[in-house]
């Protein structure tokens, strides 16, 4: 890993596209500004790692349903379900995100 | 098209009732192609069944059912992952989790799962957004599923 030491307001550009900037430090807590391009997903490491705890677990549970119901689970399907079945759209919102950097609190300066 | 599954046995499935990930689900990333299928008759829960590996299934519900102001704000990377052009065109659904002994359900809000309805490809993506944990609890299908009445 390249560890860099930086001052507050010097940046880290990673390729053309990505500039990370020290935006300030409390603590241990390092406020990071990250200016990207829209189709680069920024997101924070922890985030990522728990949801594929949660995925792991989401597919562990079910095996406790088929105990407590298996009478009503195992059926073959008869009739394929109707495109009406599936979640339909309409749920979802995609708002534009506010213009300007993105910033992620770490709490490792070093990273 | 027809599914082998551990839970369900042999199953047939629509063609239109298949998405495929982009990327696999985090934690099964060589899993791409899942089928959607009604947890029962007038259910609000759907399993998604791997085609690729016969004993994963998740229970999935949309999660507007029961998160009447739950929205998601798609990056524009998720948005061409997805080749998705439209609002409209998107569905979500949220994987729930059930503890062992069957007495918590919780909803995984944080990273709900996105179908481009037109071409079937879907996605997960992990929110960053304060409001959507990975385990919102549903106490209402959690006596359901108690009950039986799921």
């Amino acid at each position: 890993m390249l560890v860099l030491t930086r001052r507050i307001g010097q940046v880290i550009k990673i390729g053309d596209e990505v500039e990370i900037v020290l935006v300030g430090v409390q603590g241990e807590q390092a406020r990071i500004g990250i200016r990207a391009p829209r189709r680069v997903a920024v997101v924070r490491g922890e985030l990522v790692e728990e949801v594929t705890a949660e995925n792991r677990a989401a597919a562990e549970a079910p095996e406790v349903l088929t105990r407590t119901r298996g009478e009503s689970l195992g059926r073959p399907l008869k009739q394929g379900p109707r495109t009406a079945d599936i979640p339909s759209a309409g749920a979802s919102s995609r708002k534009a995100q506010s213009p300007g950097e993105r910033r992620v609190s770490s709490t490792d300066t070093s990273s | 098209m027809i599914v082998e599954t551990l839970r369900f046995g042999r199953i047939e499935v629509p063609e239109e009732a298949v998405v495929t990930l982009v990327e696999g689900m985090l934690g099964f990333p060589a899993r791409r192609r899942f089928c959607l299928f009604p947890y029962g008759p007038g259910s609000a829960l759907c399993w998604m069944q791997s085609i690729e590996d016969q004993g994963l299934a998740f229970l999935v519900v949309e999660p507007h059912q029961l998160f009447p102001d739950y929205e998601v704000e798609l990056s524009d990377a998720h948005a061409a992952a997805l080749e998705l052009e439209r609002p409209e065109d998107a569905a979500l659904l949220a994987l729930l989790t059930i503890s062992h002994d069957a007495r918590a359900v919780t909803a995984n809000l944080a990273g709900p799962i996105v179908i481009n309805l037109r071409s079937r490809k879907a996605r997960q993506v992990v929110l960053d957004d304060e409001r959507y944990s990975t385990k919102h609890l549903l106490a209402s299908i959690g006596e359901a599923v108690r009950e039986g009445r799921i």
